[in-house]
């Protein structure tokens, strides 16, 4: 496995003067790490899969613009949540046209099989939180899935979604709510079943 | 003391309070707040659930060799720009093609015994290889806007592989409208000043542009009909020598009968 973090710096100065083993190098290195967030955000694996080819092609055209003061794997990391939104919002539009699978499957692991024992396996609460999140607007899972997952402030995920970090704060405060009404059914059983 | 709300205790949560120990205090005097708090954590903890499948260290490698191809053709999908790249002996064919047509524009506008003479190649013949060449040209540029046009990017796009292209187009334009305006032909060379324009305006602009500015351009190209009328045109040439073809087909049978 190819070790980023000595390197990151030449790397970086070599893929920006065009050469494509060092952006090899690159994407070696920070694809697994994309791929997480991807997922937390998108939700499916090939949602996941697209973001991340997705990110180094517009990082790579982009290479010109990076400032190499900065971070590049923050600057990578940004340019995988774009992605991700683009993407979200796609997937939004696509789903406000057809009837959502995740409504009932929420609905299904709250009320069909409610015994405390199915609760507990973290597999379906998995599940759920993930059918959860895909309800949510993306700037709304993003927001939240920055601040829960990735633990960043609302001021830097503001700066990061281009919104005020009041906004960003409503995001999560809203995406709160939504994940409380349709989970807290399922985790007062658990509760309930290991009282 | 402000009664605490949702919010307050969300934030608190996260460690964003802007007054933690104020919450503190309320959360300690007040049983039914530690209740709320306590099934806020239940439901956010259990968010952390969520389940990540895993990519095996080889997964980097994988998607280097998906977007391998695309990288080495400057991260443009779908079909590459390569083929129209400049090359020395493209350009020195193009030069030479450029003085024919110039030729052939002025002699086929310009009736009179000037007309130029092209050896080895008879008259239909020269023209067909000519308008060809127009046609192409004009195929060329049309393909380059449509492909900017349709640019689905979001944020900045890198064009320096366009601008490249735009201006060696734009130059070609500017040589084959000056032909057709000494030639006359007034109708082509509008239809060619119009698309230099865009080419040079392109081959100008900046190295990078939003996306929103794409949409500036397809405006633009839409006002002025540009896309359509290369289009036509280009149909129009290609027509013209097919015809010609048939017509010296035709000729030699014609004879023998």
């Amino acid at each position: 496995m190819v070790r980023m973090e000595g390197n990151e710096f030449e790397w970086v100065a070599q893929a920006r003067a065009g050469d494509p083993e060092a952006f090899r190098q690159i994407v070696e290195s920070h694809s697994r790490k994309i791929f997480k967030t991807a997922f937390r955000l998108t939700g499916t694996e090939e949602n996941a899969d697209d973001v991340v080819q997705e990110t180094f092609l517009r990082a790579y055209r982009n290479l010109h613009r990076f400032d190499a003061r900065a971070q590049f794997g923050t600057w990578l990391y940004r340019i995988a949540i774009n992605c991700s939104m683009d993407l979200m919002r796609k997937e939004s539009r696509r789903a406000a046209r057809e009837t959502t699978e995740d409504k009932v499957e929420i609905a299904d692991l709250a009320t069909d099989d409610p015994r405390p024992d199915r609760l507990a396996a973290s597999s379906e609460l998995g599940r759920a939180v993930s059918a959860v999140l895909k309800e949510l607007s993306p700037t709304e899972r993003t927001a939240f899935v920055l601040r829960h997952f990735e633990g960043y402030s609302s001021v830097e995920i503001g700066r990061m979604l281009g919104i005020r970090s009041g906004a960003t704060r409503n995001a999560v405060f809203r995406a709160v709510r939504k994940l409380r009404s349709a989970l807290e059914p399922m985790v007062e059983a658990q509760g309930g079943g290991e009282s | 003391m402000r009664p605490l709300r949702e919010e307050d205790l969300i934030l608190y949560y996260y460690g964003e309070a802007t007054e933690p120990e104020e919450i503190e205090g309320q959360l300690e005097s007040s049983s039914e707040l530690r209740e709320q708090y306590a099934a806020l954590c239940l439901i956010l903890d259990a968010v952390e659930e969520i389940p990540i499948p895993e990519r095996s260290p080889a997964y980097g490698s994988r998607i280097w060799h998906r977007i391998a191809p695309h990288i080495e053709g400057q991260g443009r999908s779908v079909w590459s720009w390569q083929w129209l790249r400049p090359s020395r002996q493209w350009a020195l064919a193009a030069t030479l093609i450029l003085l024919l047509v110039t030729a052939f524009l002025v002699g086929r506008w310009v009736p009179g015994p000037e007309a130029p003479q092209t050896a080895g190649l008879s008259t239909h013949g020269r023209d067909r290889i000519l308008l060809m060449t127009v046609a192409d040209h004009l195929e060329r540029s049309e393909m380059l806007l449509l492909e900017l046009v349709n640019t689905q990017e979001n944020g900045d796009v890198d064009l320096s592989v366009e601008r490249q292209l735009a201006s060696e187009l734009g130059g070609q334009s500017r040589l084959y409208r000056q032909a057709a305006q000494q030639a006359g032909k007034s109708d082509l060379a509008v239809v060619l000043a119009q698309l230099e324009t865009v080419l040079v305006e392109l081959s100008n602009g900046p190295q990078t542009v939003l996306s929103a500015d794409l949409g500036e351009l397809r405006v633009r190209l839409d006002e002025g009909d540009v896309l359509f009328k290369v289009r036509v045109l280009g149909s129009r040439i290609r027509q013209e020598v097919e015809t010609g073809q048939r017509a010296d087909e035709d000729q030699p049978a014609a004879r023998e009968i």
